[in-house]
């Protein structure tokens, strides 16, 4: 279901995630899991995922990316140094939290969210649609 | 005067003795015609004997027109007829009686008290020949006597006086008294909150002592003056502070403000600032008094409060989206609704229970034995001899205990489906140990499950099995090997520990 709703986004933007390299931060294992399988439903390539800043700055450096999926609390740290890295390398990425875009540090205002919990059925048009934002395009 | 002299003098001469007789005399006929007056009689009167003698008495001694009060003539008269009438002697009150100062009307009169006793002479048939009429000049004991009526009005007056200003020294004494106390009372209250109260002049500059704020700051009495204070202000803070106070002052409006103050010791405060002017009698600004209140621990509370509501909020969230996942994926492998109703009710009570575990040690941690033991308990056997638990005691923190509490719930269920603990004879051996190699601890769980059905691995790897090999290396960063060999499946987690064991 979650192919076929990947595959309509796809038609109305132009824009596919089939083959996409998407890192996953997301310290809280079972989310983890979840995302990685909603990604791996819409033919994405997951990288990671990953728990910790240092894991994905790691991967930030050497992986090529198309794009990820940010947890922004990662227990006690959060994940606005990796969006940094991720900006400065061009990445488009979306922040995952339960706080709303309220939520998120001053200098990351406004920028695209995913709410948990996730609405599996929308998941990849959310994601889409937030990679695009974040992208400037 | 001796007797033995008079017999040969001549009889004496009754008219010089008359005319020359001390006490002023006038006589009258029945009909109040003057007919003789003494030498004293005329200079009481300022009068001269042929200008009166003959006359009327009250021709010649008229009221006096320029007093509406005399009534001299009226009380002479009542006398004189009480005198022809009775024929007896009749003393009059003392008269107010003015005299004419000289024959010419125009210089007036003068201002007399009488003492009058007009006396009947009787003819031989008993009538009223004359009445001798005699007064005495009595306006200097008058005036004497409303002397001292004078006096003692003063002195009644002086009495009151007197008592005025006692009672208003007393009034006065009070008020101070009150006053003191009122001053007392409003130093004793400034001195039990810990708020700061300042004052300056008409014009916003800050004078005079300032116990509170220097007290506060270190400042000195000459430090602080005038707009010296800011210098105890946070520089980021003091520019805006100076500008809105100017702005306030300005304006006559209240002052509210918040900044941050160096306190003697060197350490930043933040306060909320109230001042308002205080007005005269007519509404002018006489000058400013304020209050800095210390509002850093009530400011450190409420971002604590919000940071707990935000740490509540975010831990609800991932709870919601972990059942969510744990609902996927137990909706991916279940192989009937009834088996996904349980499987999944299963998986959620684990993580209840690891949650009440972590909520009883106040989320500080839980400890290993026991998170082992409660996944494993409903399948001890009655003699506790079909599961093992060997190791130290080990304090695991919230994260280790959710994740471990979740694996082990795997390891459970799977043993109790297909292994171990799915035959009577079964046993299940956990072994922990708290490891320190070359400075880094670590902890290592052996499971061991023997004497159950003969083992094949799985067809396809389950959630359990991606939870235990990826699941866990992910959140603890753990290398895991989970074996199925025939005699048992055997399962070694090595994961580095953040937190020294207790």
């Amino acid at each position: 279901m979650n192919a076929a709703a990947a595959n309509a986004a796809d038609s109305a933007t132009g824009f596919s995630l089939a083959g996409r390299r998407i890192l996953v931060v997301e310290d809280e294992m079972l989310v983890a899991m979840m995302v990685e399988d909603l990604l791996a439903d819409l033919g994405c390539h997951v990288v990671g995922p990953v728990a910790t800043v240092a894991a994905a700055l790691r991967l930030v450096a050497e992986e090529r990316l198309d794009g990820a999926v940010l947890d922004v609390n990662l227990g006690s740290e959060t994940a606005y140094s990796v969006a940094d890295a991720l900006k400065r390398g061009g990445v488009p990425f979306v922040f995952v939290t339960g706080y709303g875009a309220r939520g998120l540090a001053a200098g990351h205002h406004g920028h695209p969210t995913i709410q948990k919990p996730f609405r599996p059925d929308r998941f990849g048009d959310d994601l889409i649609e937030g990679l695009r934002r974040a992208g400037g395009g | 005067m001796p007797k033995s002299q008079s017999p040969t003098l001549d009889p004496p001469d009754f008219k010089a003795l008359f005319e020359a007789a001390p006490g002023p005399y006038l006589v009258l006929d029945a009909v109040l015609t003057i007919v003789a007056v003494n030498e004293a009689y005329l200079a009481a009167t300022h009068t001269r004997r042929p200008d009166i003698v003959g006359r009327g008495l009250f021709e010649v001694f008229p009221d006096n027109p320029d007093d509406p009060a005399a009534d001299g003539v009226r009380n002479l008269s009542d006398s004189l007829r009480r005198v022809l009438r009775y024929r007896r002697a009749d003393s009059m009150a003392v008269q107010k009686y003015d005299i004419p100062v000289s024959d010419n009307p125009a210089d007036g009169f003068e201002e007399r008290y009488w003492s009058p006793v007009n006396t009947p002479v009787l003819d031989d048939r008993g009538e009223v020949v004359w009445i001798i009429h005699r007064v005495e000049d009595v306006t200097g004991l008058v005036a004497r006597d409303r002397a001292n009526v004078e006096r003692e009005r003063l002195a009644v007056e002086q009495q009151r006086v007197i008592d005025r200003l006692r009672r208003a020294n007393i009034e006065l004494a009070q008020s101070q008294t009150a006053l003191r106390a009122s001053e007392a009372r409003f130093r004793a209250a400034i001195g039990a909150v810990s708020d700061i109260l300042w004052t300056t002049d008409a014009k916003g500059l800050m004078a005079g002592d300032q116990p509170g704020w220097c007290g506060f700051t270190g400042q000195t009495r000459e430090e602080c003056q005038g707009y010296g204070w800011s210098a105890a202000v946070h520089p980021d803070d003091a520019t805006e502070s100076i500008v809105s106070w100017e702005h306030a002052v300005d304006a006559h409006r209240p002052f509210g403000f918040e900044h941050r103050v160096r306190r003697y010791d060197g350490e930043w405060r933040l306060f909320k600032i109230n001042a308002r002017p205080v007005l005269g009698p007519d509404g002018e600004v006489m000058e400013w008094v304020g209050v800095h209140t210390d509002i850093t621990d009530s400011r450190r509370a409420e971002e604590r409060r919000k940071l707990l509501l935000d740490e509540l909020n975010h831990r609800v969230k991932n709870s919601l989206a972990t059942v969510q996942s744990i609902a996927m994926h137990t909706l991916g492998s279940a192989e009937s609704p009834a088996a996904f109703n349980r499987e999944f009710n299963e998986r959620l009570m684990a993580l209840s229970q690891a949650h009440n575990l972590l909520t009883r040690g106040d989320w500080l941690g839980a400890n290993l034995r026991e998170v082992i033991g409660q996944e494993l308990a409903p399948y001890q056997g009655v003699d506790n001899s079909r599961i093992a638990l060997r190791g130290d005691d080990v304090q695991l923190d919230p994260k280790e205990t959710l994740a471990l509490g979740m694996v082990l719930h795997e390891l459970a269920t799977n043993a109790a489906k297909y292994g171990a603990l799915s035959a009577d004879a079964g046993l299940v051996d956990v072994m922990w140990e708290d490891r320190l190699e070359d400075g880094a601890r670590s902890l290592r769980l052996i499971w061991t499950e023997s004497g159950g059905p003969p083992v094949a691995p799985p067809h396809r790897r389950g959630f359990g099995s991606r939870l235990i090999e990826r699941g866990l290396n992910h959140e603890l960063g753990a290398t895991t090997a989970l074996s199925f060999h025939p005699a048992g499946v055997e399962c070694v987690i090595d994961f580095p520990r953040r937190e020294a064991s207790a």
